[in-house]
């Protein structure tokens, strides 16, 4: 059997699934191989090609992300100590001892900022801390590109970041108090495994995944030949 | 510490299809020439994947060709062993033959 095209579905998926920068010429193989004839079962040799394709190229992202994603996972789980420094910060200083004092709703959205600006800075802080030694180990550090990397988090972390925050204002409205964190040192924190810290840490690990393999492809130079 | 370059036994196959292929190695054609000599089918992904591995490498450059109708206006890319390809061919073929020669004889039925 020689079919004209192959199930569009398949294709679709071929060309919108497969990570890296063959998808074209792999597509353009398979249609080829496809259109010539290559047995009474095409479309199912076509479907197990796609498959294939579509696997060895996720295993082959995640290879090439590894020490991304072993960073991600090792920052993540520092998150809660983060916080936990954070509000002890919040509570010791004088200034922003002031933005209690504020009347509503200037005191929500200040406290709303500064949790939103601490969960940022720690995401910029991790991703900063992975990007420069790389960056300077391939002679290929500027600001400019590391400002790029950090801010290709940013959809991600204001996508993930209402979650948490929703259910933060459905716990207060239900409970009418939230967790107290300034009975724990960051240490203590660090091992913590109670649900407000695994869920801190669930928040930022994929903030964190996002942001460094958005950011991988900026830290080397394209490979000869590959328009992009 | 010892080099560690030797090739694998698949991207020692795709490197020896982009040698005899010559001016005419990209996809379609390596993964026949692997299926030929294998008697097996060959995952077109899998051969690219190795391929970006060998470029990454150095061991192989591409670039994209012309596109037909057959492929659906999408380009060819046509790869090419670089001399460190060469080179690393000829060295795995070296240790190999080396190991070859270093057994016992086999018996012809195993």
């Amino acid at each position: 059997m020689n079919r004209a095209d192959p199930p569009h579905i398949a294709t679709w998926m071929l060309e919108h699934w497969t990570p890296g920068l063959r998808n074209d010429a792999l597509a353009g193989d398979l249609l080829e191989q496809f259109r010539s004839g290559r047995s009474d079962r095409a479309v199912a040799w076509y479907w197990r090609q796609v498959f294939a394709a579509i696997a060895s190229g996720c295993i082959r992202e995640i290879l090439n992300h590894r020490s991304a994603i072993f960073f991600a996972v090792l920052w993540s789980m520092v998150s809660p100590s983060w916080v936990v420094l954070s509000t002890n910060v919040e509570v010791h200083s004088r200034a922003l001892g002031l933005m209690w004092q504020m009347d509503w709703p200037w005191s929500s959205i200040c406290a709303i900022a500064l949790s939103f600006s601490t969960s940022l800075l720690f995401i910029w802080s991790g991703m900063a801390l992975y990007l420069i030694p790389r960056m300077s180990a391939s002679q290929s550090f500027n600001m400019r590109t590391l400002v790029r990397s950090l801010l290709r988090a940013m959809p991600m972390f204001v996508a993930i970041a209402a979650v948490p925050f929703a259910m933060s204002l459905f716990f207060h409205a239900r409970h009418g108090q939230g967790i107290d964190r300034r009975t724990l040192t960051p240490f203590n924190a660090l091992t913590d495994l109670r649900l407000w810290a695994v869920v801190e840490r669930l928040f930022n690990l994929p903030i964190l995944l996002y942001g460094l393999w958005r950011a991988t492809p900026l830290l080397r130079k394209p490979p000869g030949g590959l328009p992009r | 510490m010892a080099d560690r370059n030797y090739l694998g036994e698949f991207e020692l196959m795709i490197l020896l299809a982009v040698i005899r292929l010559e001016e005419e190695a990209y996809g379609v054609p390596i993964c026949r020439e692997l299926e030929a000599h294998r008697g097996r089918d060959v995952s077109v992904g899998s051969v690219y994947a190795a391929l970006e591995r060998l470029e990454a490498k150095g061991l192989v450059s591409s670039s994209l060709g012309d596109s037909t109708p057959e492929r659906g206006g999408k380009a060819k890319r046509y790869f090419r062993v670089t001399s460190t390809g060469l080179r690393q061919v000829h060295e795995t073929r070296r240790v190999l033959s080396k190991l070859w020669h270093a057994l016992p004889k086999l018996k012809e039925n195993v």
